[in-house]
């Protein structure tokens, strides 16, 4: 780094010298920045795994048409025919081929699990920012209620939801997503609860900035990192519960090539053709796991306090 | 201590009346008539629903239904199923002491399998132990609970007959789906014991410990170990209550009688005062195994106070 007499010396104006040194600095510390995040990340073979894993996914869910080669609806002559060159995968009781249906589940599964967190996250942030930020009574309501929402283990509020709504894909993303907004509140409630007291926020009202402002501008970009982390170890979440509710019947209904659903199919089937849960039990599983590896390494790599 | 615990208790009350309120509004909202479903297939005048209505109540307003359900709720009156024509607190009370009795068995499943491991992992940082049991509870925690079940049916019912298909009451039923909880849950519990045992292995009390000529068996065992578990301990709680949720997939998956399959068969036959019922049971005890949780927890831990 030039030191300040030798700018002088130079005969520069000590003004433009200082401006550009300022320039530089900046955009060394943020290169660096991201650069050591991109080598932790690099460093985890575990998180590469996993978004090579999860790429692969969403470009057989993408692609499903081109890839799948049959039709996953479409009702042939061998029924419940064993993995073979020509059904890699089986068939199920009505000939469906299994490889095609597990094709297009990638589609299905992904877009309930990315839909599901984007509500969980919508949500989530809104209330947890609401609370955190504005504190009082308002911050009450929003401890009271996550309470409330955590008073139900594990499934049983996604259950509850989904069994309220009706059965269909589209309400599983409801009730997963509404299942999953006490995680995201609370950590946005916490990070706003903190930053809310810091002085930059209090030069910012001094200066006249409203709400709206301080919240989106200032408070907000201190939890995006936290939210990335969170939002990728709660895909795998999400597209467990989502397979899960339906497994019971609430979810995604036959014929819909849905991994959860053709679980479900294949349980009467246990004894003569495993093939029908196998599959579709092992799709869920590398998904989920490439969402959590994934997840994993971006919590080390971006946010060391969610570090367990 | 006591005035703690009075507090948590009062504390937790206006939850359950949330919980309450929630579980009572959302299947206020549950699609299909239950009249209607009640005479499914069957003929009958308009006059006639009309009085059914009456007869359950649901010609009231809605906050006079809650109160009124409430009321009776706390005096262990839920209802009566509409499908099964008995009263709701009867049919929970008949199975629950089953998911009881699940729950405890993979809670002390999970206990002894998620320990030992996590505590051994960390303790042989980096060796093959450590990568193999990371690796298998990695594994382990992003496969589906139902998948786990219907893989250890297949494997111990269907291939081996060990066991038999459809669950039952006695020993040889339990056994099944408390593996499959119990192993599931052991992934979480010995990822949480590990990490939790690293960060205790790092400080500087041990190393005091070991300098003033302790054996290594006791420092770790009898300081470390001591240290580490309260974060566990917290877990162990969550997870007790993970497993009230995991009932509902297990029970059905082995077709085990128990306060998850009611609620499954509930849901399926539109039969809303059983499922209010269960759920608030879930809830409810959720909520008291947090409570005895948390008390523990600053009873075993001196650091921590509560104001």
């Amino acid at each position: 780094m030039k030191s300040g007499g030798d700018c002088l010396a130079g005969g520069e104006k000590p003004g433009v010298a200082l401006d550009l040194e300022v320039a530089e600095m900046a955009t060394n510390r943020r290169v660096s920045e991201f650069s050591i995040i991109f080598r932790q990340f690099k460093r985890n073979r575990g998180a590469i795994i996993g978004l090579c894993m999860l790429v692969l996914f969403v470009l057989c869910g993408i692609f499903a048409e081109f890839l799948a080669p049959f039709d996953p609806l479409e009702l042939g002559s061998d029924l419940l025919a064993e993995p073979s060159s020509k059904h890699l995968m089986g068939t199920d009781p009505m000939g469906r081929d299994m490889l095609s249906r597990i094709l297009f589940g990638a589609r299905i599964s992904l877009t309930v699990g990315f839909i599901a967190v984007g509500i969980a996250i919508l949500v989530g942030t809104t209330i947890g920012m609401i609370g955190g930020y504005f504190g009082g009574r308002a911050d009450a309501i929003v401890v009271m209620f996550l309470d409330v929402m955590l008073a139900f283990p594990g499934l049983l509020l996604a259950l509850t939801i989904a069994a309220t709504l009706g059965p269909s894909l589209r309400n599983v993303m409801i009730a997963v997503g509404i299942g999953n907004v006490p995680t995201f509140a609370r950590v946005i409630r916490s990070s706003a609860l903190v930053e809310k007291e810091r002085e930059y926020v209090i030069a910012a009202k001094v200066i006249g900035c409203g709400h709206g402002r301080i919240i989106v501008r200032h408070i907000f970009p201190n939890s995006i990192a936290s939210l990335i982390v969170l939002a990728t170890l709660n895909i795998g979440w999400a597209i467990l519960s989502a397979a899960s509710l339906s497994f019971l019947g609430l979810g995604a209904q036959p014929p819909t090539p849905e991994w959860g659903n053709m679980a479900s199919t294949g349980r009467e089937y246990l004894h003569r053709a495993p093939w029908l849960i196998g599959f579709p039990g092992l799709a869920i599983m590398i998904t989920v796991l490439a969402a959590n590896l994934l997840g994993d390494g971006l919590r080390d790599a971006l946010d060391p306090r969610l570090r367990m | 201590m006591t005035k703690y615990i009075l507090q948590r208790l009062f504390r937790s009350i206006p939850v359950i009346f949330g919980v309450t309120v929630l579980v009572y509004s959302m299947l206020e909202f549950l699609p299909g008539d239950p009249v209607l479903y009640m005479f499914r297939g069957a003929a009958i005048s308009a006059a006639n629903i009309a009085r059914a209505r009456e007869a359950l109540g649901l010609d009231l307003p809605v906050h006079i239904r809650y109160l009124r359900w409430l009321g009776n709720a706390l005096r262990g009156d839920l209802g009566v199923s509409v499908a099964a024509s008995r009263p709701v607190f009867e049919l929970i009370v008949t199975v629950f002491p089953q998911t009881i009795k699940l729950t405890l068995f993979s809670i002390v499943v999970a206990v002894l399998l998620g320990m030992p491991a996590g505590t051994v992992a960390a303790i042989k940082q980096n060796s093959w132990l450590d990568t193999l049991s990371m690796v298998f509870t990695t594994v382990g925690v992003s496969m589906p609970l139902f998948w786990i079940g219907l893989l250890v049916l297949w494997f111990f019912a269907v291939q081996h007959r060990w066991f038999p298909v459809a669950g039952g009451y006695g020993w040889k039923g339990l056994i099944l789906p408390g593996l499959t909880m119990g192993v599931r849950s052991s992934c979480l519990i010995a990822r949480l014991t590990r990490s939790s045992m690293l960060e205790v292995l790092r400080q500087d009390y041990l190393t005091t410990a070991r300098a003033k000529g302790l054996a290594e068996r006791v420092v770790l065992l009898r300081h470390a170990m001591k240290n580490a578990l309260i974060p566990v301990l917290t877990v162990v709680g969550l997870q007790i209550g993970w497993m009230l949720g995991g009932a509902v997939i297990v029970e059905s998956v082995f077709a085990r009688p128990g306060i998850g399959q009611l609620t499954v068969i509930a849901i399926q036959a539109h039969d809303f005062p059983v499922v209010q019922g269960a759920i608030l049971l879930a809830a409810v005890t959720y909520v008291s195994v947090n409570l005895v949780v948390d008390v523990c927890y600053m009873h075993l831990d001196p650091r921590i106070h509560y104001e």
